[in-house]
């Protein structure tokens, strides 16, 4: 705020010192400029109407100008003439919704052009659909354009006014003028701070998304690398206290020992200086161990009790033959399945199914269709790529989409080479 | 003779250290425990001297049981020494405030491993350290370190 308003006093008095050349480029750009850029389609808040907008709009202008036509033609022009006058007149309409400052320009144009042969004992030079539409365009054209260019649409329109209109009606004409531009002011600058508001909440939900995604590839990192260090730790230990624990350890075995623990220790040294990086967030401290696949069930026990109505269907799994990170990562996706579902499908039922082989682990969340539509949508969220990340950085596969039946699931394939067991 | 405790939920881990520990002519590995609340159970029971306590264990962590340990006044309170698997800063802090006496990671040369635990039993305080302990209220030098980073004597990195 204090950075903005030392900006624009610094920018104000460039333009005071300049202000012949900040009305004269204005002018220009009154005349000649691009025209705003459009930022919704016409109707676009009703979509439904939509296909019908063009049609009927192109209706109307033929009606229009069949119109003028005849009021040209009562007034005694020639029919080419009659012609192009109505054309002139309908053409600004046309132009409107997508060029306004052009069919401004041409209903200054038509208002100067189109008054030929007005009758004499008739108050205003104008055709009414000339008078009508430069009415409307000008009401358009003004919430569109920027100040200087404001205050020149105003005047030039004012040219007309003053020279064609009859003496008893310049007033209210101009007062309509005045009035016109000061609404026309007030809407553009409503809809410019509005988007200015609209441009930020997306930057910070955009950085809000990214920040999320770098978290959980954070956390997952960080779990994965609390998982190779523990094992890599227990190498060290069990090398360590080898000679300890074994009886008529010879001596070259011994230092074959001493040598594997300082490997261990030089690795798990490596890794903790990685770790200091991932742990850069203020993460915490966690004093868990891992959960894995035996932890499945107190945590869909726990999903039961907060009201999720859930099923565990797990087939015969030895949690000691599956790698730990393969454990970890399937109880994470199952963790964030349910999140999920409990997010999106509230009163759902949900059925978590793992299924185990020899060399890979598949998991899969489905919820039934939900009872009352998607509720407190969190956009795409990280947690499918969170998900996605687990399920992919140990080589698995991984699937998420709506059912047929309206529901929606979460699948994981994860390989693995069975370990020993005894680890 | 120094009695001492282990406390981790990892078998390797507490026989390799009990194995360790054991050899040593003067320590006695009194007993185990697979998490905390069994170690402070144990504790109870078996009075040791010294408690290697894991801090990522199930049911209750070692920074909690080390807090239950020594924040239970009528018993003869051990010392703890907190083995940590993962870097140390994460728990130093936190496990010197619960009262623990040091920390060490799992993976420390067998050697080290021994003369900690000899260090934190025999408590060789100088005398005048002592009395400056006394007089702030703190049990040793590990809770003086505390004390000076809560105070602001000293900041990390310095």
């Amino acid at each position: 705020m204090a950075r903005l308003a030392a900006g624009s006093a610094r920018s104000l008095p460039v333009v005071n010192r300049q202000p012949i050349a900040v009305a004269l480029r204005a002018l220009r750009h009154t005349l000649l400029g691009p025209d705003a850029p459009v930022e919704r389609p016409l109707l676009a808040r009703w979509p439904t109407l939509a296909p019908y907008g063009a049609p009927v709009g192109l209706l109307a202008v033929l009606g229009l100008f069949l119109i003028t036509l005849t009021v040209e033609s009562e007034w005694g022009l020639s029919l080419p003439v009659a012609v192009l006058f109505a054309a002139m007149t309908v053409a600004p309409l046309l132009a409107l919704p997508r060029r306004p400052l052009l069919a401004w320009r041409l209903t200054v144009l038509a208002l100067l052009i189109c008054t030929f042969n007005a009758p004499a004992d008739r108050s205003w030079p104008w055709t009414p659909p000339l008078a009508l539409g430069s009415v409307a365009v000008v009401a358009v054209v003004v919430a569109r354009v920027d100040r200087p260019v404001l205050l020149w649409v105003v005047t030039i329109t004012t040219v007309p006014v003053l020279t064609l209109v009859h003496p008893d009606n310049r007033v209210p004409v101009l007062l309509l003028l005045g009035a016109l531009a000061i609404v026309g002011d007030l809407i553009r600058r409503n809809q410019t701070s509005r988007r200015a508001l609209a441009a930020q909440t997306e930057l910070s939900e955009r950085e809000q998304e990214r920040r999320a995604v770098l978290e959980e590839r954070t956390r997952i990192a960080r779990e994965l690398h609390d998982v190779v260090a523990h094992h890599m730790s227990l190498i060290a230990v069990q090398a360590e206290t080898a000679p300890y624990r074994l009886t008529d350890v010879p001596a070259p075995a011994t230092a074959e020992f001493v040598a594997i623990a300082a490997s261990a220790r030089d690795a798990l040294t490596d890794m903790r200086r990685l770790l200091g990086v991932l742990r850069s967030e203020a993460t915490g401290a966690q004093t868990a161990p891992q959960p894995g696949l035996g932890d499945l069930d107190a945590m869909v026990e726990a999903a039961r009790r907060a009201g999720l109505p859930v099923t565990l269907d797990a087939g015969p799994v030895q949690d000691g033959r599956v790698p730990a990170p393969v454990g970890l990562a399937a109880y994470r996706i199952v963790q964030e399945g349910l999140a999920n579902a409990a997010r999106h499908a509230a009163g759902a039922a949900v059925r978590v199914t793992v299924r185990a082989d020899p060399s890979r682990l598949g998991v899969r969340v489905e919820n039934s269709p939900a009872d009352a539509g998607p509720s407190a949508d969190g956009g795409p969220g990280h947690g499918l790529t969170g998900m996605r990340e687990r399920a992919t950085s140990l080589g698995g596969t991984f699937t998420a989409g709506p059912l047929p039946d309206g529901g929606y699931a979460v699948a994981a394939e994860l390989p693995y080479e069975a370990e020993s067991g005894d680890a | 003779m120094i009695k001492v405790l282990i406390a981790d939920d990892q078998a390797m881990v507490r026989q390799g250290f009990g194995a360790l520990l054991a050899a040593q002519p003067d320590l006695l590995v009194v007993g185990d425990a697979a998490d905390g609340a069994q170690a402070v159970a144990a504790a109870r029971r078996l009075d040791p001297d010294v408690v290697l306590m894991d801090v990522r264990m199930p049911v209750m962590d070692g920074l909690e049981a080390t807090r239950k340990l020594l924040g239970d006044r009528s018993a003869q309170r051990p010392r703890v020494l907190i083995l940590t698997t993962f870097d140390l800063d994460d728990y130093v802090y936190e496990a010197l405030r619960a009262g623990a006496s040091g920390f060490l990671l799992k993976d420390a040369p067998a050697a080290d491993l021994v003369q900690a635990v000899r260090v934190v039993a025999e408590q060789t305080v100088k005398t005048h350290v002592g009395r400056i302990l006394a007089k702030l209220g703190l049990r040793d030098r590990a809770q003086a370190v505390v004390l000076a980073y809560e105070t602001g004597l000293v900041a990390a990195g310095e």
